[in-house]
């Protein structure tokens, strides 16, 4: 009896050990079936569940002036998201969001219909802080608050033209924004986050963290307390003589370096959307315009230059009226003989045109070539314009008379600046340039382009010198542009007063001009060189390029040679407070 | 001796994942700690965006100008006098 229940406990043992073992063999098969056939899917499914890849924003590089200042930077904004496909109730949704936001659900209410599956779209830009946390308590499903890189301009409108703007998507758009956004522009890093069962945040997967390189700072020549000087007077000579714009320049002629460029009205590139288009550009660069009698100089150096005038050779100015072939030439005031240094300093067109014949025209264009008129001057900005001057080959006898009193071409204010600072360097041409350095984030250089290289040399020094103190400095002193002249330090410029030439040709429009001078000081070792352009002054509260720019620039040359303590080059200086009272030492 | 033994490898294996159990804790709240550090730090740097943008603003020239007004002060260089002006001339 014993033996029988032994025999059948055994078997039942049997039996059981063999259902675990087939049950642990038909695990395994099932574990090898998952494995080998769903493994990965499986897999990834959990990695959905458990981790989630977050993009780390990058930082556009900053815009800085010379003086470390930011002009253009990158902060964050709270702005709202929407996944459309997973909204149950889309015009609830609107309606909520937009009650929260305290604006009308038909702002919304389209894009959000119109978004149809996208999985993200950005729903509203910029929304308060206590917009945002309203929105996140009221939980609408489908919609959500990030935080949204963005660019900003502390400065507001100030050089907006020249340093641009970007899209919404962070891409420059215009100015130096777009041409150095190979270098403003970063790269976003990813984290991966290990998620716990309610979907905090828990830890970074291993290897799961690719940092953001942030952009490249840029550093500019600009230096925004001359930037906001020249702005300012701009405003004030357009608001004084009712003028349509203004245009103004400071460069520093030994390197070429743009101390300032500026462009009014302007915009205010936070909110470029609310300004016109044509506000966006950069005329100084842009705008070529017929230059007048700022071009004289050009004329009279390169013939000093090459001996074909001499400084004491008289010109017969006919009265202020001279027929010259078909051509009727007119002075603005009446004059007879005049030395060749008083043909400039009075700005007499007979005078020149009577130059302009003795040299001829091969002479002339090479002139015109030898300071860079008519080719772009290769600053480190886009959209430069060439001027106008036309081939060789189409110049007439009319030129030859019209080339030395500045008509029958067209500059650019930074063509004429640049060409300018040739005479504060001796003759020597420099490379304009905006952009002084390039530097990483840590503050390391990875570009330095403050040495640009020499351009060569436009006139003999000698010619240069002679133009610059016996000639350009009495235009300041005793000449039409006086308004510029400084007590305790010597300026030297030359006024413009220029028809705007009707479009499409066909002579000039009616009492439409550009007035505009050029100038730079002290003499004995000029640190500045200024241009100031200004548009379609009123004619009748003034319109001659030394009563409307000239003393816009004597302004600007006057607080930039006290802001960077240039030593005065006259005996009879008198420093004087704001209220004009004198300043102790 | 066999139960000894037996009991030995049992405590060792016992004792292997205590320890297994432990590293990976320690690791889990060091990878936590990390990831809450790195939060913060985005977090700060953020926060300097906004700092240096704020600071940007306050050292622009017009607002220095303006604040120096507001203030009573006087902050304009030495301003050069300017010559007598000669009549007009011409162009």
């Amino acid at each position: 009896m014993d033996a029988v229940r032994s025999r059948r406990a055994i078997r039942t043992g049997q039996a059981l050990i063999g259902l675990a073992v087939l049950s642990l063999v038909a695990l395994a098969g099932r574990l090898v079936y998952i494995n080998a056939h769903q493994g990965r899917q499986l897999l990834s499914l959990a990695d959905r569940q458990q981790q989630s890849v977050v993009p780390i924003e990058h930082r556009r590089g900053m815009i800085v002036d010379a003086e470390g200042r930011v002009i253009a930077g990158t902060m964050l904004r709270k702005s709202v998201f929407a996944d459309p496909k997973v909204i149950p109730d889309k015009e609830g949704a609107a309606e909520k969001a937009a009650a929260i936001l305290g604006i009308s659900p038909a702002e919304i209410m389209p894009d959000l219909l119109a978004a149809g599956d996208r999985r993200f779209f950005v729903l509203r830009r910029g929304v308060s802080e206590d917009e945002a946390r309203r929105l996140h308590d009221a939980g609408i499903y489908g919609l959500g608050v990030f935080d949204e890189p963005y660019r900003t301009y502390p400065m507001n409108s100030l050089s907006a033209a020249l340093v641009g703007f970007v899209s919404p998507d962070g891409t420059g758009v215009s100015g130096l924004e777009h041409q150095c956004d190979a270098w403003l522009r970063g790269q976003n890093g990813i984290k991966t986050i290990i998620r716990d069962a309610r979907r905090k945040a828990f830890w970074l997967a291993d290897g799961g963290y690719l940092p953001a390189r942030n952009g490249f700072h840029v550093v500019l020549t600009i230096d925004a307390e001359i930037q906001a000087t020249v702005e300012r007077e701009l405003a004030a000579a357009i608001e004084k003589f009712q003028a349509q714009c203004a245009v103004g320049i400071v460069m520093h002629p030994p390197t070429g370096a743009i101390l300032a460029m500026a462009n009014v009205p302007s915009f205010d590139p936070n909110r470029h959307r609310d300004f016109g288009a044509n506000l966006y550009r950069n005329r100084a660069i842009t705008d070529p315009y017929e230059p007048g009698s700022t071009f004289k100089p050009f004329v009279a150096a390169g013939a000093m230059g090459d001996g074909l005038v001499k400084l004491g050779e008289v010109f017969d100015c006919e009265q202020g009226a001279w027929q010259d072939g078909a051509r009727l030439l007119h002075d603005h005031h009446p004059y007879g003989l005049l030395r060749f240094d008083e043909v400039l300093i009075k700005s007499s067109n007979i005078g020149m045109a009577k130059v302009g014949k003795q040299i001829g025209n091969r002479k002339l264009y090479d002139y015109v070539q030898a300071f860079g008129f008519g080719r772009r001057t290769g600053i480190d900005l886009a959209g430069e314009d060439p001027g106008i001057v036309r081939p060789f080959s189409q110049w007439g006898p009319f030129t030859t008379t019209s080339i030395p009193i500045g008509q029958e071409l067209a500059v650019t204010p930074l063509q004429m600046a640049r060409a300018f600072c040739a005479f504060a360097n001796g003759g020597l041409l420099v490379q304009p340039h905006l952009i002084r350095a390039v530097m990483t984030p840590d503050g390391r250089m990875v570009s330095d382009f403050s040495n640009p290289p020499s351009c060569g040399r436009a006139i003999p020094e000698e010619a240069a010198n002679l133009m610059k103190e016996r000639i350009l400095c009495q235009v300041v002193e005793a000449g039409t542009g006086s308004k510029a002249r400084l007590t305790n330090y010597r300026v030297f410029g030359k006024t413009g007063t220029a028809q705007i030439a009707r479009k499409g040709g066909g002579g000039y429009e009616p009492d439409a001009y550009m007035s505009s001078f050029v100038a730079a000081a002290p003499v004995s070792d000029p640190q500045f060189v200024v241009f100031v352009g200004v548009t379609r002054p009123r004619k009748s509260l003034g319109y001659y390029g030394g009563t409307v720019a000239a003393p816009a620039v004597r302004e600007i040359l006057a607080h930039a040679l006290a802001y960077y303590q240039v030593a005065p080059d006259r005996q009879e200086t008198v420093l004087t407070s704001a209220v004009g009272e004198p300043v102790a030492d | 001796m066999t139960v000894v033994r037996g009991l030995f490898v049992i405590m060792l294996l016992v004792v292997v994942g205590v320890a297994i159990v432990a590293l990976r804790g320690e690791s889990a709240r060091a990878a936590n700690r990390i990831q809450r550090l790195h939060h913060q730090k985005v977090a700060l740097e953020h926060k300097r965006w906004a700092q240096e943008m704020e600071l940007a603003k306050l050292r622009g020239p017009e607002a220095i100008r303006q604040r120096a007004s507001e203030l009573g002060l006087d902050l304009l260089p030495p301003v050069i006098e300017t010559g007598p002006s000669q009549p007009e001339a011409g162009q």
